[in-house]
């Protein structure tokens, strides 16, 4: 079975990624990957849009003699996040509800 | 380690030639990070992860095709662009993962509006050049019956067979916005099945 990854939670996973640290694009991509085997060009344009929306921001840190690019999440960053949750909470409430139920009357 | 990596940009960097140079110098810093901080001992390992350059690059523009706003893309375009919307996010379908029945159906759609629209031009082409060549050819016809004493239906003939031109003349203007129109409709709607396509993320679940 495959389920469909819409868009806004994409964006609420990549975004609590690094809200709980700043990372560099290679942790971000394996910890999507890790969890939900997300591929690596799936994810840069995730990134791309979290960063043209300002969601985002970019710093760069010197390492071994080239530079890495941390993303780091801005307020409105944060409160995207916020509203991301609340929507899934609400959505998975329901179906956890939904689908509850069924199952009882199945058994 | 490291040559092989610049060499894999390098490759990836010339198949995204098209895309804008801000954006080819985001997505190529992009790769070329996520690569350097990976553990790659040779191409393969690269390839496994990513494809060939060709086909990330494909998967890059097919997306970058279908980001662009639709308004901004449809106002100002040539057919030439939005035929080369149309090609990039066919490639970038077909670089889509087989498994998704969706793309597969897509594909089908694409090349059957493809060879619709082909014929359109095709046979506007023929109309205009049957009525152009049908023109001129009766006008040089038509001097023979104009010296050879029927000059009256010779003139007939000269009237009718300049008609003809300048209609195929007139109508060559219109025809070539209509050609454009259509274009440029068609690269709308490829835009919109692609984006229905790249821009859902499958994931296996195993229960």
């Amino acid at each position: 079975m495959a389920i469909v990854i819409p868009n806004r939670l994409l964006d609420g996973i990549i975004l609590s990624f690094i809200k709980r640290n700043n990372l560099y694009r290679r942790v971000i991509t394996e910890q999507a990957k890790a969890f939900f085997g997300i591929s690596e060009p799936t994810i840069y344009p995730v990134l791309r849009r979290l960063r043209n929306n300002r969601f985002l921001s970019v710093y760069s840190r010197p390492f071994q003699g080239r530079t890495r690019n941390y993303y780091q999440i801005t307020s409105s960053g944060k409160s995207e996040l916020k509203v991301i949750k609340k929507e899934w909470q609400i959505f998975s409430t329901k179906m956890n509800q939904v689908m509850g139920e069924e199952n009882e009357q199945n058994n | 380690m490291n040559r092989i990596i610049d060499n894999y940009i390098l490759q990836l960097k010339q198949y995204l030639i098209d895309l804008p140079n801000s954006d080819l110098k985001d997505v190529v810093q992009f790769y070329q990070e996520f690569l350097l901080d990976g553990n790659y001992h040779n191409e393969a390992d690269i390839i496994t992860e990513l494809g060939t350059p060709k086909q990330l690059a494909r998967k890059i523009m097919a997306d970058y095709s279908v980001s662009v706003p639709e308004k901004e893309e449809t106002q100002k375009t040539s057919s030439k662009s939005s035929l080369k919307t149309i090609w990039v996010i066919l490639l970038g379908v077909l670089a889509a993962p087989i498994g998704i029945p969706l793309a597969l159906a897509a594909v089908v759609v694409m090349v059957a509006v493809l060879i619709a629209l082909a014929a359109v031009f095709i046979a506007l082409a023929i109309v205009i050049t049957s009525l152009f060549v049908s023109g001129v050819f009766i006008l040089v016809r038509s001097f023979g019956l104009l010296f050879g004493g029927n000059w009256a239906s010779g003139f007939f003939y000269v009237g009718g067979s300049m008609v003809l031109t300048c209609v195929s003349l007139l109508l060559f203007p219109i025809i070539m916005k209509f050609i454009r129109f259509l274009t440029a409709e068609c690269a709308a709607f490829f835009q919109h099945i692609g984006r229905r396509i790249f821009k859902q993320r499958y994931y296996k679940v195993n229960a």
